[in-house]
Formats: C-alpha cells, structure tokens, sequence
C-alpha cells in the first residue's frame, strides 16, 4: 500500500503500542508476590504495600471470621500469622500451599476478603498433599 | 491379562503396524510418481484463482447493491473495474494456453 | 495389560517418527508409495493409541493402584462415570488423551485429501509427524501414564478432587484439547505451503473446517471451565483471567483473526504474509497454552507441581516459532499481495484493523501471564497483574473491535464512498445512539465503557439484522418465494457469511451478558442470625436455619436462606458445605436463575457461628442477565455449525479450478 493508508495503519499500530506504554507509566505495575521470608525481610518494602503473599498454611482456626491462619515459607522456617474474612476455597486447610493478598498490620498479614487462592492440588501434581 | 497374553498381544499389535505400514509397497498396484507442478502451471493456477476471485467480487458487488450497500454511480464504477480485472486475466490465461 | 500398553506407547513414538520421515522423503522424490504409507502410518499410530488408552483405561477400572496416575486421582469408591474421565485428570494420562486426538486428526486430514492437494500432502505429513513424534516422545519416555507409584503400592487411592467431581470438568478438557490439537492441522498444511511454495489460496480453503473446529472448540472449551468455575469454584464470577484461562484465550483470539483474514486473501489476494504469521501463532500459542498448563511456571489456581513435561514444550515453543519464521521470510517474495490496500474506509482495511486489535489483545494477555515471570527474573520478586489489568485491556482493544463487528460486513470493498457510508450506517448509527439515551435515562450511565458496550450491541444487532432482512428481500426480489424460504436459500447460499453473523449475534449476547453481570452486578455480604434478613437489590432473604443431610460420600451441612421479593415468597436457597468421607471439603453456593431475564441470585455460605446458633455469615450477589452468557455459547455453536456445512457448489467449483490445471499436465 502506498501514500495515506500506509500513514493510517502506521497510526493505528503507534497507538496500540502507545496504549500499553501509558498502562505501565500511569496506571499500574502489578502487585508483588511475596513468600513469607521476602515478607519478613522486608523485601523490596514488602511489609509496607499492598502484595499477593504465598506460603503453605501450618495451623488454621476453623470457621471463623475472620479466619485466622499460620502461614510458612515453602523454603525456611519463617512464619506470619494472617487474619483473613470472605470465602475460602475448598480446598483451604493445614499443608495446602496459598496465595492471600494484602498487607502487613501491627505484626499481623491482613487479607482483603476474597482474595484466598489455593492451588488446585489433585490436578497433574505428583503427590497428594499438592 | 497374564503376561504371556500380554506379549503376545503386543507382538500382535506391532506385526500389524508393520504390515500396514509396508503394505502400499508391496501390493501389486503399480504406482506412478507423483505429479509436479511446473512453474508455468502455477502461473496459470494464479490467474485462475484471480479469474474466479474477479467473477465472485462481481457477484458480491451485484448483491452490495441490491442490498443497498453501494450506490448506483459507485457500483458502475466498480464493475467496470472488476470487468477489466476480469478481461485482463482471461487474456492472459488465453496467452498461456 | 499395562506391559501392553507400554509396547502400544512405544510403537506410537516409532510409528510417528517414521510418518514423519516418510513424508519428508514422499515430498522430496513425488513417491506415492511412500505417501500411502505415511497416511498409514497414522492410522496405525491412532490404532496403538487408543491401545494405550484402553489400557489406562481398565487400569482405572479395576483400581490398579500400582500405576501413579491411578493412585493419585481414583478411589474406590469414586464413581465409575469419574473413574474412567480421570483418564484426562493426570497429567500423563491428558498427554495421552492429546496423542489420541493428534494422531486421530491427522490422519483424518490426511485421509480426506488423499486425493487431492497432491503437491502439500506428503509435506503437511511430515510436520504432523514432527509434532505427533514429540508428543509421543512426551509420553513415552518423559511422562508416561504407566509409571509406576513411587514406593509401596496403596490400599487405596487418593481420589478425584471433590470441585472435579462435576460433568463440566468432565467435558472441559476434552473441549480444551481438542480445540489445540486441531490447530495443528492448519499449521501443517501452512508449513507445506510455504516449503512447496504453493502459496495459491487452496491450502487455505482445505485448512477451513479445520480451523473451524479448533475455533470452536477452544470457544466452546472456555465457556465450558467458565461455567464450571461460577456453580462450582463459586466465587459469584465465571472468569478471572486465570493464567489457565488465558492459555486458551490466547490461541483463540489468533485463531479469530485468522479465520477472518483469510476471507481477504481469498477474495483479493492481500494479507498472505498475515496469515502465515496468524496461524502460525495460533498454533504456537496453543502448545504455549499447554505449556503454561503444565508446568506451574506461572502462580495459578491450577498451578500444578513444576512438572517434567514443562521445558520441553517450551523448547517446542520456540523451535516452531523459529523454524516457521524461517519459512514464511524465505517465502516472502511468493507472498505478494495481488492489490494494494487503497483506502482506510474499506472493507479490506476493517479486515487488517480486526487483525491488529486481536493481536494486540492476544499479546496484552500474553504480557500479563509471562511478566510475572519476567519481573522475577529481572527483579528477583515476582509482581503479579490480576483483573484491573486485563478488564482495561480488554475495554480498550474489545469496545473497536465490537464496532468492527458491525462496520465490517457493511462497509464496500476498495473503497467506500461517503455516499454509501450514510446510506449503510444510518439506522445502525441511529439506533445506537438513541439506545444509548434510552440506556442512559434508565441509569446504565453508572459505567461508561458497560453503556458503551451495550450502544454498540445495538449497533452491531441492527447492522446484522439489516445484513438478514436486505438479504431476504434481495433474494425474493430475484428468486420470488416466501419469506422463510428465501431466507433458507440466502443461508444456504453463503454459509460461512450468514453463519458468520449468526456467530457475531452470539458475541452481542456474550458481551451483554458479561457487561450487565460485571458492570451493574450488586453484593452483599452478611452475618444473619436465626430468623434475620438482608436485602440485596429488591431481594429479601432471611436466615430460616441450618439443616444437615448425607449424600453417597458426603455429609452436607447447609443453611435455609427464604427468599422474597416485594412480599411474595420466591423459593428457598441452600448454601453449604459438603464434608466429604475423605476429610475434604467442598463448598457448595446455591443459585437461583430466573429464566426470561437470565438474572441470578447467587448464594454463598461463608461460616456457620460455631457456638451452634443457627447464626451464618452469608454472601449474595445478584447477577443480571448473566445467563445470557451461557445463551451465547449455544448460538455461537448454532452459528459455527452453519458455517461448517459443506457446500456442494464451492466443492464444484474447486474442482474446476484445480482439475483443470491436472488434465492439462496429463497426469
């Protein structure tokens, strides 16, 4: 193609390129996912901003709201306790490994309700305990 | 399935992947090589293609303007202009032959 | 039996990398022999398969716990009906499934054109053969279904996962995979075009259905996991830009493009190098979905353990990306459009801008799924992108495209003058506009982008109900006859157009249904003592107990929300828990769909007070019109099907077209 079409789609593809550039400049960069050890080493200031933590849960309090829960790092031996409220998923209990998003309060892991996320772990893992 | 069966079986499976697999060159069928485009064929399998895509956008141009998605004066315009498209390539399919 | 199908399994792997062998050495001397023995090669591979499946199969069934993949995701008390699907719950046992399918397909495709495209065919045997050996290979030797349990053999298994236990999940990856398998074929026969330098459009008119399926299938796939994940993982919503869920979205949306693009280079030669590069990702971006399925590189809710399987298909990944950029740059100059785009108020042009913001959606899901991993690795903590993300994305690339929608099959080819332009887009514009007002005056004004979604359903509905009644009064106007008949022959006459707008209607009921169920949803979260009620939109519930029953494995323990609305009663809700015999538990959200508006009154129970009072922490959302999701998804496969039927005049002409070029070399 020749002359103003060429102009025109030329256009059309800045643009496209430039929609993303402003989403990253202006509008967000995506949370941090922490473990619990990045958490309480205060990674990146991790313990200070809003972060998506994941760790395996070691203790957990039943049915209550909010439910409150021991988080360990996969790795080493630290842990963080979390208070949680809004819908757990089925498949929450001690050794499941979890993702909660939130933030640190007085000592505490507060997590925003809903955001409790489990790894679906029968599916294509190669032991039960996922 | 005791393990003799199982063998056997396998064994089974194996000969008839084989046989189907070597029986296009041991029937009796006699089989010519296949047929090769030459480049001048393929010149006149592109003109065809242009020759039947110019006759169905004359089609769909017909049906555009019954339907009302081109005016009468840019209709004429425009078939005229498939019309030499069309010419265009039937003269040279003719050059080919 | 298991001996067997390790035999079977092997035999699958020799078979493929002799089908490929055999058709590069078919294309390379024009032997027909060699040929026949490729396409039977497949069959025999499909053959050995099915072995290995049925082997798995009476593996399951008679709870051989020795076998991982039975140990890990049957029990014996797991219903027969699940026992035999968890076939495609393991990993191994799913690779087995895609081999099945694969070699299924291709030689099915190898089959039907046994006569013809006599030129491609020995070379799209050898790709299918190089990627059937590689998922041969995979489950052969890297992620065999007949690996034995690591250590002593269990009394019993560890069961299916109870959210599994569901008949969506059951046809949900079946879908999925049958949808990314088929896509190999096009990309077969592309690859064969290229490397014949058969560039001519008939490749693209064979790969058609096949496209087709993948398409729809992989749609089909989605909707399928979407609507398990709203009854079943039960969080009020049906999608959540999942990594697993853009795995398949990913491929789709390049399907898409590609299945309109090549409309244009079949009617005016332009956009061949287009869709090289379209099918080719489409392709790619399939393996990448399995890939991203797989191997738990990407933090997911079906993030699995880091699985073997993982970095060889990303090494596939990349060798299909390479070699088929190799291909298409060598090719360049036998990919010359035949016209030039010369106007941007085109049909052409529409077709070139659908391309573009597919593209461009496709990869902003693609960023969003890999910069996870990129950030690690360039920052050494992981950020993550979730909804907001790919909800602006999909508003920003998703509302032209649905103006496309519209415009596309209205617009003139080459160059649309401003006088047709009013002509065709009066009503549509019109009616868009004043139901917007409408839609503004009865408060939909509460988010922009959901009244600007739901004007251009109106825009795109009135351009493909105009597209039906000009059609029909255009063919009775030639043909005479009745209404319905001459609308019977106007469809018949050019399936894949009017299949294609029945399809387009299916995405304007997709898009209002998502837009009313996200952007004018309403939730209310609760703690309701015995007797107590909360209100959420017009809705009255109120706490009428918690009751306990058994199922076959389960013990159910729910509470009794009352309904009403306005003062009459409404029906009973019965949220819960199930606590399954193997100690699992698994919610259970009850769910009342009100059939002419698709409204659902979505129920969850959060906690019951442990000091036994009866007293819950409930959620409820009120979904409007979410049902018609689920609606478009029957309409999108009626509009598929259309499109599908075959067509005994396009066969004819074909057969002209390309006969005629053989009887005159004589062959």
């Amino acid at each position: 193609m020749t002359g103003r079409p060429r102009l025109v789609i030329a256009l059309v593809v800045a643009s496209l390129l430039a929609v993303f550039l402003v989403y990253q400049g202006f509008v967000s960069t995506g949370t941090l996912l922490v473990s619990v050890s990045q958490l309480n080493s205060d990674r990146d200031g991790a313990a200070h901003k809003k972060v998506n933590l994941t760790g395996v849960v070691v203790t957990a309090s039943g049915t209550d709201s909010p439910l409150r829960f021991v988080l360990k790092d996969d790795a080493t031996r630290a842990t963080v306790p979390v208070a949680y409220t809004g819908s757990v998923p089925d498949a929450f209990k001690p050794t499941r490994h979890v993702i909660v998003t939130g933030r640190m309060q007085d000592g505490v892991f507060v997590g925003e309700p809903d955001s409790l996320l489990t790894k679906c772990p029968s599916k294509y893992s190669s032991g039960g305990s996922g | 399935m005791t393990a003799a069966a199982a063998v056997a079986a396998a064994a089974a499976l194996v000969m008839l992947a084989v046989v189907v697999v070597a029986w296009p060159f041991v029937s009796p069928e006699r089989e010519q090589p296949e047929e090769r485009l030459s480049d001048e064929d393929r010149r006149r399998l592109a003109l065809a293609e242009a020759r039947d895509a110019a006759y169905a956008s004359l089609r769909d141009l017909e049906q555009d303007l019954r339907t009302g998605k081109v005016t009468e004066a840019d209709y004429e315009a425009e078939r005229d202009r498939l019309r030499a498209d069309a010419a265009r390539v039937l003269r040279e399919l003719d050059r080919l032959r | 039996m298991t001996t067997l199908g390790r035999v079977a399994l092997y035999l699958v792997f020799a078979l493929t990398v002799y089908a490929g062998v055999a058709g590069v050495l078919a294309g390379r001397r024009g032997d027909r022999r060699l040929m026949r023995s490729a396409r039977n090669a497949f069959w025999a591979a499909l053959a050995a398969t099915l072995v290995a499946v049925v082997s798995v199969e009476y593996a399951l069934l008679t709870h051989d716990f020795s076998l991982a993949v039975v140990a890990e995701h049957t029990s014996r008390r797991l219903p027969t009906g699940y026992t035999l699907s968890s076939l495609w719950a393991s990993e191994a046992g799913s690779l087995l499934l895609w081999l099945a399918v694969l070699t299924g397909a291709s030689a099915l495709a190898l089959h039907q054109n046994r006569r013809r495209n006599r030129e491609l065919m020995p070379w799209v045997a050898a790709v299918l053969g190089g990627i059937a050996t590689f998922f041969a290979g995979l489950a052969a030797f890297v992620s065999s279904p007949f690996a034995h349990v690591a250590g002593t053999v269990p009394v019993d298994g560890a069961g299916l996962d109870p959210s599994l236990q569901n008949p969506y999940m059951v046809a949900h990856p079946p879908m999925l995979y049958l949808g990314y398998v088929t896509m190999s074929i096009p990309f077969a026969f592309a690859m064969a075009a290229l490397i014949t330098g058969r560039t001519d459009a008939r490749w693209l008119v064979s790969v058609r259905r096949w496209t087709l399926v993948s398409w729809a299938a992989l749609g089909t796939g989605m909707l399928l996991g979407a609507h398990w994940a709203y009854v079943e993982v039960g969080w009020g919503g049906y999608w959540a830009w999942d990594p697993v869920e853009n795995a398949a979205l990913m491929p789709w949306l390049a399907a898409t493009a590609f299945l309109h693009s090549v409309i244009v280079q079949e009617k005016k030669g332009m956009l061949k190098v287009w869709n090289m590069v379209l099918v080719s990702a489409a392709f790619s971006l399939a393996v990448f979905g399995d890939f991203l399925t797989r191997s738990g590189v990407v933090q997911s809710v079906h993030s699995f353990v880091q699985s073997p399987v993982g970095p060889y298909l990303l090494g596939f990944v990349a060798a299909t990306l390479a070699v088929s950029t190799a291909l298409i740059i060598w090719r360049l100059p036998l990919l010359r459009a035949d016209h030039r785009l010369e106007s941007v108020i085109s049909r052409e042009a529409t077709f070139l801008f659908n391309n573009l913001l597919l593209l461009a959606l496709a990869f902003a899901v693609l960023w969003g799924v890999v910069f996870p991993i990129l950030s690690e690795a360039v920052r050494g903590v992981r950020s993550t992108v979730s909804a907001p993300y790919y909800d602006f994305f999909l508003v920003i690339f998703g509302l032209p495209l649905l103006a496309l929608t519209g415009i596309g099959p209205l617009i003139a080819w080459r160059r649309a003058s401003p006088d047709s332009l009013v002509r065709t887009f009066r009503w549509p514009v019109v009616s868009a506009l004043s139901g917007a007002a409408l839609l503004w005056l009865l408060g939909l004004g509460s988010s922009t982008a959901g009244l600007t979604a739901l004007s251009l359903c109106i825009f795109v509905t009135v351009t493909v109900g105009l597209e039906f009644a000009r059609g029909t009064a255009a063919r009775r106007a030639l043909a005479g006859g009745s209404i319905p008949r001459a609308l019977v022959d106007l469809v018949g006459r050019n399936r894949r157009r009017y299949g294609g707008y029945v399809v387009h209607l299916a995405i304007v009921i997709l898009v209002v249904g998502v837009t009313a169920s996200s952007a004018y949803s309403t939730v209310r979260e609760a703690h309701l003592g015995v007797g107590q009620t909360m209100v959420v939109d017009g809705y009255t519930l109120r706490n009428a107990g918690v009751f306990q029953r058994k199922g076959p494995n389960y013990t159910f323990q729910y509470v009794r929300l009352a309904v009403s609305r306005g003062g009459s009663p409404h029906g009973t809700l019965e949220p819960g828990q199930r606590v399954y015999d193997t100690g699992q538990i698994g919610n259970e959200v009850d769910i009342r769909s009100s059939v002419p508006s698709g409204t659902d009154l979505y129920s969850i129970l959060q906690g019951v007070d442990r000091d036994a009072s009866g007293g819950v922490s409930v959620k409820v959302l009120v979904n409007p019109a979410v049902g018609l999701v689920w609606l478009a998804g029957v309409v999108f496969l009626l509009g598929a099907l259309i499109t599908l039927w075959p067509d005994p005049r396009e066969a004819r002409q074909l057969a002209r077209r390309y006969g005629e070029l053989l009887a005159r070399s004589g062959a």
